[in-house]
């Protein structure tokens, strides 16, 4: 089982999270943390709970009993204003972009660049464009035509505008909801670059997926949930794919994993 | 092509041929020009044949085919020179001719429907000779597709206004197919009916359909492997507006309706249509905003009554007691406020319901639609009607607004000053981009040159827009009660207007043919090939919207007179240079993104540095301007006007009165607009303008607009971005709902008196006008300009179908299938986008 490898102070954590819905427990107890600089792979069958975890941490829902840290402070994240506040960007499989409005728009949304004119303030569409551009090339998007319709575009290109955005606004924390579910593999392959790209620049990235040897690639760390429990925090060089898949599947942790994580213990 | 100019012999011989084929066309041109100011080519009546005779149309004509002669011989020097631009200009003039030859060959077949007594063609009444009327087309199409399908796919590839990408084009192309069969199937139809009448002039369609074929014959071989293409700005933006289908449909009827009755392009019928959906247009506007955000208010028509009852409770019995009407209470104006608070209150009822119950909003505004209903229907009572006359019999006035005339006037120049300011901080940014943009792609001297040009161009077009502006203001003024404006202009200042104007244009051209002339071959690039046909376009155009203008109000222009050509040349020459401005700033816009796209890094030159080194004389040419316009107005107002005497307005005639004056009244007779007395036209036309167009600035330019977009394009994304996404479905409701009141209060302005069913079933006129201009009920898509077209759709229908003589009862299943065609139009439009 993991240990931190640093004495920093996590990015996010969160402390035994309970979730429930009426009678429904959704979440029970969960810990989880994202070291800063981190991808963490979120890992875990439907219904395990992760969207709920995900949820709780983007203000969409309140979590029941439990507390979250950020950057060591605790704080309340009771609406999607306050995650964004704080720096935390949900990238959703269809959520992330408006279809209908163009890249730049879409990449400005919420916090559009104006200038005056007399007492008005117009849309500096020109910025806009410009710099979306220039921002979506830094991250290593090229884009045509910042003033085209998002709906044109291919899931894999829209992805990497949000990835991009996040990058560009500062965020801290990504999360990256089920990414490349719909995606061809060339596209994947752009998007768990960019995914890289973000974290070389300082983000800390959470990546829910279910498919592992995609996340294999790219993460530095997997949570495993099932039926809203943790089954436990593993780094990469410690497992590998099949090892990972069959806990997600049965939610028990492997023998020569436990062997490690007693060893541990008695360390 | 590519080869002739890349010099290798195999292709010479085409470039010499249509390099022959151009001066040709050129010298056929200039002939026809020629021919007109020395007589042999009358058009129209000519009360004998001298030189100073030119009517209208021949020197609409002259002109039009001067500049063409000259384009097409500037075409063959380029090609001779082997010029890569030339390919740009062999694609312009030969696109010109087409439409000219098309426009030829229809006058001959409308000159013969008209001459006829038969006048127009009517569409039969009956169901049996409407069938035969369908084949009659429906065949005339299918022989001109079998016999000329090639030549139909010329049209697709003139056409095809929509995809960007043009390799894709070739298959299917829904808009190509679409403009190609509709101008074959009109003028197919066209040419069965004229061929059958007497006095079809063979020569002139001859002569039309030639021209048309031979241009499309270059044309089509001149666009082959080009980017740049004439049709191209059109096609984008049809591609961009998200109306496509109104305009095509607007298109459509207007066509279809004013051949087959000749009172329907009437000053009279066109005033009726606006006047009587003005109001419904105002209301359109909310409900277009609220559906792009993906909402919508059914409740709007009860909403219309209430405020309407409100204003007429509030005006007659919630100031009965304070005593007359005068001066110092407003009492209309009050109760005008009152009743829009109301307005707003039952939109944000409305919103305020729908977010916290988050029932849909087809429901909550069924039902606060039956709601406010009620409130009218009780406190009025059933059968009556509440009348200004009942209130405040014949003696008394309507009411009446009081107006300082140091009000107007200070608007007046608050009006100058702002465009003044306007252009002040424009122009550094224009000015420190286009230097950018040159200097990145020749050599700096010649950028910096060009980029000073520019900015004193845009300045000069702002000064008289400006000018224009006081201009108007001041006469408007000095009319609005008769008050006889005591000074006209000498002489001297018409000359002085006159040269001033040659200069700016020869100003204009000579900015435009400088880069051109300095490289005499090669080299060119897209920008500098499109300044010059986008700075004659320019003027042409803005010359044929005068004209239209004064062919449809029948303005009879006297020249000699000053006053009125003064005023005639400072609106022509602001609207001209406008346009011109725009076009070059869009063309240096376009020569930029080309530095981009190449990805060389452009420096960013801060504003407020430009502005250190050399702003200063701008500033203060700027500031002395427009101290000068004020100067000018103050000392008018007390030369002319007695400004210490408030003006005296009708409060109903500023919210929606009829248009009773004419043009003769604002400029002393001059000119002379003939409204006649049966044309209602009315002022919530000009109220419905105005917010038209605010509304599509904020929609389009601001924060506010593009949140709405958001909203209702993708709730989730916006609420993720930090949009507060029920804040902005209320401030739609509230918004909407006071459209509707401002509405209301002009349907009572122009019809004083208030029934409980006052604006009943309006909503689903409105929610269809809105549907027609290509806004989509799901929310995310729309524009104002859209509705506006749809609106008129609505209203042109209404009319039309009563002219050519169908059963007004057939109205509404008529509304009901075209609206569903427009739909379906639009999803064509839009999914052949994707």
């Amino acid at each position: 089982m993991a240990t931190r490898k640093s004495d920093d102070t996590p990015l996010l954590e969160m402390r035994g999270i309970f979730k429930f819905f009426g009678r429904v427990q959704a979440l029970r107890g969960i810990d989880f943390h994202v070291d800063r600089q981190e991808i963490v792979g979120l890992l875990g069958d439907n219904g395990a709970g992760k969207s709920t975890l995900i949820k709780t941490l983007t203000g969409f829902h309140t979590p029941t009993r439990g507390q979250i840290y950020f950057e060591g402070r605790p704080v309340s994240i009771d609406s999607p204003y306050v995650a964004r506040e704080l720096g935390i960007e949900t990238v959703y499989q269809d959520l992330a972009l408006v279809p209908l409005m163009s890249i730049a728009r879409n990449f400005w949304l919420g916090q559009e660049p104006t200038k005056r004119l007399g007492p008005f303030r117009l849309l500096d569409e020109e910025r806009m464009g410009e710099e979306a551009r220039k921002a979506l090339a830094d991250v290593g998007i090229t884009i045509r035509n910042p003033h085209e319709e998002v709906g044109t575009m291919s899931g894999g290109e829209r992805q990497s505008i949000a990835i991009g955005r996040a990058v560009y606004f500062g965020k801290k924390l990504l999360i990256l909801d089920e990414p490349t579910s719909a995606l061809s593999v060339g596209e994947t392959r752009k998007v768990l670059e960019y995914t890289r790209t973000a974290k070389a620049r300082g983000m800390s990235v959470i990546f829910i997926t279910h498919n592992i040897g995609q996340i294999h690639q790219i993460a530095d760390r997997f949570t495993v949930i099932s039926h809203g429990t943790k089954v436990g925090d593993f780094y990469k060089d410690e497992v590998d794919e099949e090892e990972v898949a069959n806990m997600v599947m049965t939610g028990e942790v492997p023998e020569r994993l436990r062997l490690i994580r007693e060893e541990e213990m008695m360390v | 092509m590519q080869a002739y100019f890349e010099n290798r012999d195999s292709n010479a011989q085409s470039g010499q041929f249509y390099t022959a084929i151009m001066g040709v066309l050129g010298l056929a041109y200039l002939a026809v020009t020629i021919l007109i100011f020395t007589g042999w080519i009358a058009l129209g009546e000519r009360a004998n044949v001298s030189r100073r005779d030119i009517n209208f149309n021949e020197w609409a004509v002259a002109i039009g085919s001067a500049l063409l002669g000259i384009g097409a011989f500037r075409t063959a020097w380029g090609l001779a020179q082997r010029e890569r631009v030339s390919w740009a200009w062999l694609q312009w003039v030969s696109f010109v001719s087409l439409l000219v030859g098309f426009a030829i060959a229809m006058s001959a077949v409308l000159g013969a429907t008209q001459q006829n007594n038969i006048g127009a063609p009517r569409l039969p009444n009956d169901v049996l000779g409407l069938s035969i009327l369908i084949i009659a087309w429906v065949s005339s199409i299918g022989i001109l597709l079998t016999r000329f399908v090639l030549y139909g796919q010329g049209l697709a590839r003139i056409f095809r206004f929509i995809a960007k990408d043009r390799d894709k084009l070739d298959s299917g192309n829904f808009w190509g197919w679409f403009f190609g069969l509709f101008f074959i199937a009109v003028f197919a139809n066209l040419v069965v009916i004229a061929t059958t009448v007497e006095g079809f002039n063979k020569e002139r369609f001859l002569l039309g359909v030639g021209l048309f074929v031979f241009s499309a014959a270059i044309y089509s071989y001149a666009v082959k492997g080009s980017v740049y293409t004439p049709d191209q700005r059109i096609r984008i933006q049809l591609a961009e507006s998200p109306s496509a289908g109104a305009i095509i449909g607007l298109v459509v009827i207007v066509m279809g309706f004013s051949m087959a009755s000749d009172l329907f392009l009437d000053t009279t019928s066109i005033a009726s249509i606006l006047s009587n959906n003005a109001t419904k247009g105002i209301i359109a506007i909310g409900i277009t905003t609220l559906m792009i955000s993906g909402e919508f208010d059914l409740s709007v028509g009860s909403v219309l009554g209430v405020t309407a009852m409100a204003y007429m409770i509030f005006m007659g019995e919630g100031f009965k007691g304070i005593g007359p009407l005068s001066f110092e209470q407003q009492p209309t104006v009050i109760a005008a406020i009152l009743a829009l608070i109301c307005a707003c209150i039952m939109g944000l009822i409305n919103g305020l319901l729908l977010v916290t119950t988050k029932i849909p909003s087809f429901i909550v505004t069924l039902g606060t639609l039956f709601a406010y209903r009620a409130i009218a229907l009780v406190f009025i009572g059933g059968g009556r009607i509440l009348r200004y006359r009942d209130y405040f019999p014949p003696p008394a006035e309507f009411p009446q607004v009081f107006i300082s005339r140091w009000a107007i006037a200070t608007l007046a120049i608050t009006g100058a000053l702002f465009i003044l300011v306007t252009a002040l901080q424009a122009i550094p940014q224009y000015w420190s981009r286009s230097v950018r943009a040159w200097s990145h792609i020749k050599d700096r001297e010649m950028g910096s040159v060009i980029a000073l040009g520019v900015s004193i161009w845009s300045f000069i077009s702002a000064a008289t827009l400006a000018t224009a502006f006081a201009w108007l203001a001041l006469v408007a003024y000095f009319h609005l009660d008769r008050v006889h404006f005591g000074k006209t202009l000498g002489q001297a200042d018409f000359w002085l207007a006159i040269i001033l104007g040659l200069a700016a244009a020869a100003v204009i051209t000579a900015i435009n043919l400088y880069p051109s002339w300095r490289k005499k071959s090669g080299g060119l690039n897209a920008g500098e090939a499109y300044s010059i046909p986008t700075g004659v376009t320019g003027w042409i155009l803005w010359i044929a919207i005068f004209a239209l203008i004064v062919k449809v109000y029948d303005l009879r222009l006297n020249l000699s007179n000053p006053d009125s050509s003064m005023l005639i040349l400072i609106v022509v020459a602001a609207l001209g240079f406008t346009h011109v401005t725009l076009a070059t700033f869009r063309q240096y816009r376009l020569a930029r993104q080309q530095v981009v796209a190449v990805g060389e890094r452009v420096e960013a030159v801060p504003v407020s540095q430009y502005l250190r080194e050399r702003g200063y004389l701008t500033v203060g040419v700027s500031a002395a301007l427009a101290l000068l316009i004020v100067a000018l107005i103050v000392t008018a107002y007390q030369r002319f006007g007695n400004i210490d005497s408030p003006l005296k307005v009708g409060f109903f005639d500023v919210a929606n009165g009829q248009w009773r004056f004419t043009m003769a009244q604002v400029t002393r007779g001059l000119v002379h607009v003939n409204i006649p007395d049966q044309a209602n036209l009315r002022n919530a036309i000009a109220w419905w303008v105005i917010l038209a167009s605010i509304f599509q600035v904020i929609l389009f330019r601001t924060r506010y607009g593009n949140s709405v977009f958001a909203v209702g394009g993708n709730r989730g994304a916006a609420r993720a971005q930090g949009i507060n996404v029920n804040r902005v479905k209320v401030q739609n409701f509230v918004l909407c709902s006071f459209l509707t009141g401002l509405a209301g209060i002009m349907e009572v302005a122009r019809n004083p008196g208030v029934d409980p069913l006052k604006g009943n079933t309006w909503e689903l006129d409105v929610i269809a006008m809105t549907v027609i201009g290509g806004t989509l009920l799901t929310g995310g898509y729309g524009s104002i300009i859209g509705t506006m077209l749809g609106v008129l759709i609505f209203g042109m229908l209404g009319t039309g179908l009563v002219l050519v003589g169908m059963d007004s009862r057939m109205f509404q299943g008529v509304i009901g299938v075209i609206m569903i065609g427009a739909v379906v139009l639009n999803n064509t439009v839009k999914r052949s986008r994707s």
